[in-house]
């Protein structure tokens, strides 16, 4: 499932980029090029997609003497989900609630929380809310979502390329005749839509997987309860982050943006009601 | 000619499936002992921990020879134990003297006040979170791999190769019980 995401993902960008190459006259040359900048994209997100995340949101790394307790529960956590090397372990320094993951793989991956969260909550629940954490990268949710956030970037500046090629595109429209008309509307509607579009796949991967997460970790940890009582709490306090990249909040494990009461947020919220997480799992 | 390619077919199916399911096979019972080797780990590094532990508290519990020297011995049965029962037993008595030193140590606030006693404590609370943790993973991959030997049709390959079920790591009865608390 997670890549069928990615290749879909890859297509869109693939064919926004073919269209940008259609209005600049040379269709080949707009596939090729967004291809190769697309994997070499990759590539880079691949090697250093970690840290740049980290640095999104402000996490710093954690100090072994002061932060024990936390590396120890991520390392044991570990053990449960049999990674072979525990993630790396990151602290925000905000009074907030919240908590993220990250990483292409176990091996390669890092978790952060905040240290309102450390201050606030006891073992127990942090291991409720690690155990969310880590199960989101043994899921692999964490590698898609990372590719995700970092492709939907390009996907809003092809498209953005895209419309302005249209208005100030060089006059090669006279001579394609009707075909050529359609084409054009046809992209002009996908590249109104493809931001659109990209958003949507981060919202499909997040919401439900955030279910699958909470009782992943219950399984690993074998107590919901700790992690209903984490969530509870976190519910109850402050838990926007401040001054994070707005583009990573699907990541924590509750909206770090603050809940707008608006139709559309909604609609489009990255995050399920905390109300019903909590009664599942204090269900199981 | 119709027939002959029906039959390779069927073959070329049939190689497939046992390759596919003997491949299966070694990786579940890799997975078993590499998660064995996990516990092995956890319980090393426990009993790396204990003489720290026992040098950090024997100036202050001069009373609680008792229980020191339990902590030795069962320390000393978990070196020595070699296989998976033998383990779980060493490392459920060792998990039960440990348990009664933290006890005892609430009469002692100056040990509670010790910085490093405190990290000794954080430390094997964490090793024994850890080493349950890996039991539970351990125990999984051995059900996953038991599962395969006796399911059909991977219990025809398991028995042509002699693939033997693995060992559970089980928790002995005692400490199933009921704690009796005595005034």
């Amino acid at each position: 499932m997670s890549y069928i995401v990615m290749v879909l993902f890859f297509l869109l960008i693939l064919g926004l980029g073919t269209l940008l190459g259609f209005v600049l006259n040379n269709a080949w040359a707009g596939a090729i090029i967004t291809g190769i900048i697309s994997f070499v994209y990759f590539l880079v997100i691949t090697m250093v997609g970690n840290s740049a995340m980290m640095n999104l949101g402000r996490a710093k790394p954690a100090d072994p003497q002061k932060h024990q307790e936390l590396i120890n529960i991520v390392e044991e956590l570990s053990i449960a989900a049999g990674f072979k090397k525990a993630p790396k372990v990151y602290i925000i320094e905000d009074e907030s609630l919240n908590a993220f993951a990250t990483g292409t793989k176990p091996e390669k991956s890092a978790v952060a929380v905040t240290s309102g969260l450390l201050k606030k909550l006891n073992r127990t629940e942090l291991e409720g809310v690690l155990s969310h954490e880590i199960s989101h990268i043994k899921n692999r949710d964490s590698m898609l979502m990372l590719y995700a956030i970092m492709f939907s970037g390009i996907v809003v500046i092809l498209s953005r390329m895209l419309i302005r090629g249209f208005i100030f595109g060089s006059g090669s429209r006279d001579n394609k005749g009707v075909a050529g008309v359609i084409l054009i509307i046809v992209g002009l509607v996908l590249a109104l839509l493809a931001p659109l579009f990209a958003l949507l796949i981060r919202l499909a991967v997040s919401r439900q997987r955030e279910y699958v997460a909470d009782a992943n970790g219950a399984i690993l940890t074998r107590y919901p309860d700790g992690l209903a009582d984490a969530l509870e709490k976190i519910k109850n306090e402050d838990h926007t982050v401040k001054n994070i990249e707005p583009s990573i909040s699907p990541l924590f494990i509750e909206n770090p943006l603050g809940n707008k009461k608006q139709f559309l947020s909604n609609l489009f919220s990255t995050h399920p009601p905390i109300d019903e997480r909590i009664r599942r799992l204090r269900e199981m | 000619m119709f027939w002959t390619i029906i039959i390779i077919a069927v073959v070329i199916v049939f190689i497939g499936a046992f390759v596919g399911i003997y491949n299966n096979l070694i990786r579940k019972k890799n997975e078993v002992e590499n998660a064995w080797a996990q516990i092995d780990v956890q319980l090393k590094r426990r009993t790396d921990l204990i003489p720290n532990l026992i040098e950090t508290v024997k100036g202050y519990m001069k009373h609680e020879k008792e229980v020191l020297e339990n902590i030795t011995k069962a320390r000393a049965s978990l070196m020595k134990a070699e296989s998976v029962k033998e383990k779980a037993n060493a490392e459920n008595m060792l998990e039960s003297t440990l348990k009664s030193l933290f006890a005892v140590s609430e009469n002692y606030p100056d040990l509670k006040a010790n910085q490093n006693f405190l990290k000794l404590q954080e430390e094997l609370t964490s090793t024994e979170n850890k080493i349950s943790y890996a039991r539970q993973h351990y125990n999984d991959m051995v059900m996953f791999f038991n599962n395969k030997i006796e399911q059909f049709p991977s219990n025809m390959i398991a028995s042509l190769f002699h693939f033997k079920k693995k060992e559970l790591f089980e928790v002995e009865e005692a400490e199933k019980e009921p704690v009796k608390v005595q005034f």
